[in-house]
């Protein structure tokens, strides 16, 4: 028995011993002979799967004991020598692996910096992982960074909200006219664009009063600082609609040294791009001045379509932009001119919705409107943690003529001045003393005078005189203790105005009053008690401005005194890093604009007349608003949505009547009440497999007003939604792609009855395509397909080519063919509040440019 | 007669700088960027999230897994006018951040990690280099224990390559990581390596720590050694983690015997917070 037992033990022994092979062996480089220490040895089955692996030793060895063996495989893999294959079913052991040099092929990933990086509130996104081939300046590749949305004007946004600052290096040269960097500033000069959340650009009251929004920053390469960089472009060429030669030249000089920044830049063209825009201040404040347009007569734009695609032009820039940093503080100057003049045409059929038939008006349009601007901003500033001193004086001088020639229903010709004269001198003086105290005092002055005058000729012509002086003083006294900041501001107001107009040929149908002479003044008495809660990642405001006005309107409306009190409410709560809440809300009585107040008709065009009320009113309103945003930077994830809701009663009502074919539009002294409803949303994300990035959005509006037409009362809903999305990036190594699409929907709803949502769409692809790095070729394409109608659809196709040619870093040569098929026309139809509007517009047809560019 | 005594000196300069400058190092045949994110609790802010970029090179025998900006840094230290350069840049950084406290100022000039991790595949060993606080520069030397990985079935595309998962229980934590056959090196972020292939993402189950590769390169960049050597002092690894959990807990209270410096009493943290640990967590 003992002897059986011994004998099955042996067997079972024996059977184990057989079952477990040992895998082993030499890997040795071919060549040399010698053994190769590191390299990769795998067992693999006959489905590919890892069995065992195991990597050899100094002296090349490696050994591996298995189970089976059967229908194996061994692989030896190492950096730099072809992989070694063998079957295992019939090899001997130990094996011999002679190994041969070969490439090991990566598919290379290029080693950089992150795409965006986070440093406690800065995010610091790498220009050069998100600019693509065609990208010029800094401007093309901000729009591609998630998060950051450039609007069609040039403005800023960071997660759905507007910037406070836009620096270059730490300075801020161009304060709210940061278009003439963003459309200058080559992107190759750029290191990084850093955003700071929440910041709040005034030192002193960092630490003690909260501040959401964000600023941007430019960090440059060091090539471009301490240093002049230079860039230039000339193009000519050849239109065939306007029929003539174009042109589109840019000079752009920029120095950034420790003590000393300037941005100086000429442009010109003629090629459909309105420069002026380029150097509006997106941070003016809104003037106190209070004056407005009178005379409304503007030339006919294209909605839907790109600007480029519709402008006839001819425009011209000069900015220079200089900064000195002095031992206290820092100077600047900033000079601008723009000149634009436009020139268009239009067919229009207007239509009158009136409940007992519609009225229709036929009018065939063409204008000029020769616009020049020249501004000047000279600030001194010291920005320091114990004291802040501000001033700012500020001249704006428009001229803009419009002349407008009009056939069909009632032919005429329209020319009309309207200069615009502006001074302003701001001063702001904050000192921080025992730590945590800190008084303010505040200037303002403001002067505006608009001399505006329309001539309908051989008819009636309207003269305006329009002046207004506006000075604030305050002074505020705050302190923080524990989180928890107090601050009352306390100043006094005042505001004197003349208007004086007369239209000696009014048409006879309209009876009323032709003259305007009054006095609009105020004197205001305020204070604004402010308190502020903020502890680690909450903050609390809660603002209470009480204001006593009187107003003495010289004989014309009896005097009044009033008193208005207006508190806000804003909540914003930042739980991580990644998440950040806000909510607001306001309520309040205000008065209503003085410029309202005008007894007499003004002309605004050849057939709408226009009267203001004859009292004074306040109207009431209330707001509502609520702010998510999300990000997570090491997924290049941002999200933020909006929603907000408003209310203002006011107890006058626009409204409208028909004299012949003349509109008169005037106040009466009914309730009004509107309503409107807003919700945005906006999602942002890059794509790191092709070097390029994705945005989805998304919006929604509904407002709801009143006006009197031929008195009867008109309750009008308008609502409106769209959705848009964009994708750029670099699939291939000799392809990229940007893709934009965009759909909005409206309708418009007149007392219950629903008129149907008008849909458009526009595509637009580009598709650069670089088949050496010399040579680039785009090939780009718009499509806009518009509901003229309910169901029936107006489409249109613009088709773009070009070519660029890199000689050298220094120098390009490109040629570019635009809306290549030739289209020439563009008919639609949109409705504005009571009206519907047909028309007939141009398009630039195709254009030949020819480029040179230059840079240092 | 001098100027031959000149010219002779001048070559035998001109020999021992050629020899100093010829002083090679290993070269590395890969560069692989990782992004190291790390969940960690700082004090009274509560946890707070980290991006370190750090760079694996590697051949099939060695490697240096490091931050381009520590090493940036620590070479500057290693001569007398770069340390001047760093303390002028750190002074005015302070500055700036007193005036304004904002953070991101000092982001710029403190160090973000200083960890280096050096392997020796051929002699199964691994150097650490890293800062424990308060107490200083520290490095340890240990055998390279081969990780019993688990190979499983999953596959996912990581940087154009395909990888295969494999877990493993390494020094207290559970490990998952994404390795790539195409790429023979067994190599990874920080210590981790011995699967056959290179790996491209690792993690462990709380997430905590996270490293992913994003890029990877040819190169023949050499793997230099440490600067400063002679600043750190030799311990071991769990001797190093106790002295960082140390350190960690009662910085407030180390503080005020040490330097004799009063921060207020140590934070103490809440039960989410506690669960909040170093990358190696077998030193409890």
């Amino acid at each position: 028995m003992k002897q059986l037992l011994t004998y099955v033990l042996c067997l079972l022994a024996g059977a184990c011993a057989v079952a477990q092979v040992n895998v082993a062996g030499t890997v040795v480089d071919k060549v040399l002979g010698e053994p190769l220490a590191g390299a990769s040895v795998i067992v693999k089955d006959a489905n590919g799967k890892i069995k065992k692996y195991a990597s050899t030793k100094a002296n090349g060895s490696f050994a591996m004991s298995m189970a089976a063996i059967d229908s194996c495989r061994l692989e030896v893999t190492m950096m730099s020598f072809a992989k070694q294959s063998i079957g295992l079913d019939t090899a001997t052991f130990p094996l011999t692996i002679l190994m041969e040099p070969g490439e090991t092929r990566l598919k290379e990933v290029t080693v950089k910096a992150d795409r965006i990086r986070e440093q406690g509130d800065t995010i610091s996104y790498n220009v050069g992982s998100f600019a693509q081939e065609q990208d010029r300046s800094i401007g093309d590749v901000l729009r591609r960074m998630p998060g950051i949305n450039v609007e069609s004007s040039g403005k800023i946004q960071y997660q759905g909200e507007d910037i406070n600052k836009f620096y270059i290096e730490g300075s801020d040269l161009l304060g709210g006219k940061y278009g003439i960097a963003t459309n200058g500033i080559s992107h190759e000069d750029v290191g990084a664009v850093e955003v700071m959340e929440n910041h709040q650009p005034m030192q002193v009251l960092s630490g003690i009063s909260f501040s959401d929004k964000a600023a941007i920053n430019l960090k440059l390469k060091n090539k471009a600082k301490a240093t002049w960089t230079f860039h230039g472009d000339a193009g000519g060429g050849y239109s065939w609609q306007p029929e003539g030669a174009i042109w589109d030249g840019e000079l752009f000089a920029m120095a950034v040294m420790p003590n000393f920044q300037n941005i100086t830049t000429f442009k010109s063209n003629n090629a459909g791009e309105d420069l002026s825009s380029q150097a509006t201040d997106f941070f003016a404040s809104r003037r106190g001045t209070d004056l407005k347009r009178h005379i409304g007569i503007s030339l006919p734009g294209v909605p839907n379509l790109s600007q480029k695609r519709t402008l006839f032009n001819r425009s011209a820039l000069v900015s220079t932009n200089n900064l000195w940093k002095l031992k206290q503080g820092e100077f600047k100057a900033q000079l601008d001119y723009s000149f634009n003049r436009v020139t268009a045409d239009a067919a229009n059929v207007t239509t009158y919705f009136l409940d007992d038939g519609n009225s229709i008006v036929t009018e065939n349009r063409r204008g000029t409107d020769r616009s020049h601007s020249l501004s000047g901003k000279f600030i001194y500033e010291l920005n320091k943690r114990s004291a802040f001193i501000n001033n700012t004086l500020k001249t704006n001088i428009d001229w803009d003529d419009i002349r407008l020639d009009m056939t069909g229903s009632i032919p005429n010709s329209q020319s009309a001045s309207l200069p615009d004269y502006y001074v302003r001198n701001d001063f702001k003086l904050i000192k921080r003393f025992k730590g945590n105290h800190l008084v303010t005092f505040e200037s303002r002055n403001e002067w505006e005078s608009t001399p505006q005058s329309l001539t309908v000729i051989d008819r009636a012509s309207q003269s305006i005189s329009d002046h207004a002086f506006h000075t604030l003083e305050s002074g505020a006294y705050t302190f923080s203790i524990k989180g928890i900041t107090v601050s009352l501001e306390a100043g006094i107001e005042g505001y004197l105005r003349t208007l004086d107009t007369s239209l000696p040929d009014m048409p006879a149908e309209i009876p009323g009053m032709t003259e305007n002479v009054l006095n609009t003044n105020n004197f205001t008495v305020f204070a604004k008690p402010q308190f502020e809660y903020w502890v680690k990642r909450v903050n609390i405001t809660l603002t209470t401005p009480l204001k006593y006005s009187h107003y003495t309107f010289d004989k014309s409306i009896a005097n009044r005194d009033e008193t208005y009190f207006s508190p806000s409410l804003s909540f914003n709560w930042k739980p991580n890093n990644r998440l950040s809440i806000s909510a607001g809300g306001g309520t309040g009585r205000s008065p209503m604009s003085l410029s309202i107040i005008q007894p007499g008709y003004i002309m605004t065009d050849y057939r709408s007349f226009r009267r203001g009320v004859d009292d004074f009113y306040s109207s009431t309103s209330q707001r509502l608003s609520s702010r998510i945003a999300y990000k997570h930077t090491r997924h290049g994830l941002f999200a933020n949505a909006f929603v907000m809701q408003s209310w203002s009663h006011n107890p006058y009502t626009l409204s409208q009547q028909l004299y012949g074919d003349y509109v008169v539009y005037s106040y009466s002294p009914a309730k009004s009440d509107s309503k409107r409803t807003m919700a945005s949303g906006n999602i942002g994300k890059t794509l790191d497999f092709m070097r390029g990035s994705a945005n989805v959005s998304g919006s929604f509006s509904r407002s709801e007003s009143h006006l009197l037409s031929e008195n009867r009362e008109v309750n009008s809903v308008s609502t409106m939604w769209s959705v848009g999305a964009k994708i750029n990036g670099a699939p291939l190594r000799w392809l990229s792609i940007d893709y934009r699409f965009d759909f909005s929907s409206s309708r418009l709803s007149m007392n219950g009855t629903d008129a149907s949502w008008l849909g458009s769409m526009e595509n637009e692809i580009l598709l650069n395509i670089m088949p050496h790095k010399k040579w680039e070729w785009h090939i780009s394409g718009e499509h806009y397909r518009n509901e003229v109608t309910a169901d029936r659809f107006k489409n249109a196709f613009l088709l773009d080519t070009k070519v660029v040619y890199k000689l050298s870093k220094r120098l390009e040569l490109s040629a570019s063919l635009s809306n290549l098929l030739d289209q020439r026309t563009y008919n639609y139809t949109t409705y504005n509040q009571l009206t519907s509007f047909e028309s007939q517009r141009w398009l630039r047809g195709r254009e030949l440019l020819i480029s040179i560019s230059l840079r240092k | 007669m001098d100027r031959y005594r000149i010219t002779t000196l001048a070559l035998l300069l001109c020999t021992l700088a050629c020899a100093m400058a010829k002083r090679t190092y290993p070269k590395a045949e890969i560069k692989v960027s990782y992004n190291y994110h790390e969940k960690f609790l700082r004090g009274s802010d509560g946890i707070i999230e980290k991006d370190v970029p750090f760079l694996l090179l590697a051949n099939p025998t060695k490697s240096k897994f490091f931050s381009p900006k520590t090493e940036r840094k620590d070479s500057l230290k290693s001569t007398p006018s770069g340390r001047a350069q760093e303390d002028r840049l750190l002074h005015a950084a302070i500055m700036k951040y007193t005036e304004t406290k904002d953070r991101s100022v000092m982001d710029n000039v403190v160090y973000n990690t200083q960890l280096y991790v050096f392997k020796d595949i051929a002699d199964g060993e691994y150097t650490v280099y890293d800062y424990v606080s308060v107490v200083g520069r520290q490095y340890y030397t240990e055998p390279i224990e081969s990780i019993k990985w688990e190979i499983t079935d999953s596959t996912r595309n990581i940087l154009g390559y395909d990888c295969i998962m494999a877990t493993a229980d390494y020094h207290g934590r559970h490990w998952t990581a994404w390795f790539t056959p195409d790429i023979p090196l067994m190599d990874g972020p920080w210590k981790l390596c011995g699967l056959p292939g290179l790996i491209l993402e690792a993690s462990e189950s709380t997430r905590q720590h996270v490293f992913t590769a994003n890029g990877i390169e040819k190169t023949d960049m050499e793997m230099r050694p440490i600067y400063n050597k002679r600043e750190y002092e030799k311990t071991t690894r769990i001797k190093m983690l106790q002295q960082k959990r140390q350190t960690k807990e009662h910085s407030s209270s180390m503080m005020r015997a040490e330097l004799d410096l009063d921060v207020g009493p140590d934070y103490i943290p809440t039960e989410e917070e506690a669960k909040m640990d170093f990358i190696e967590t077998d030193y409890r």
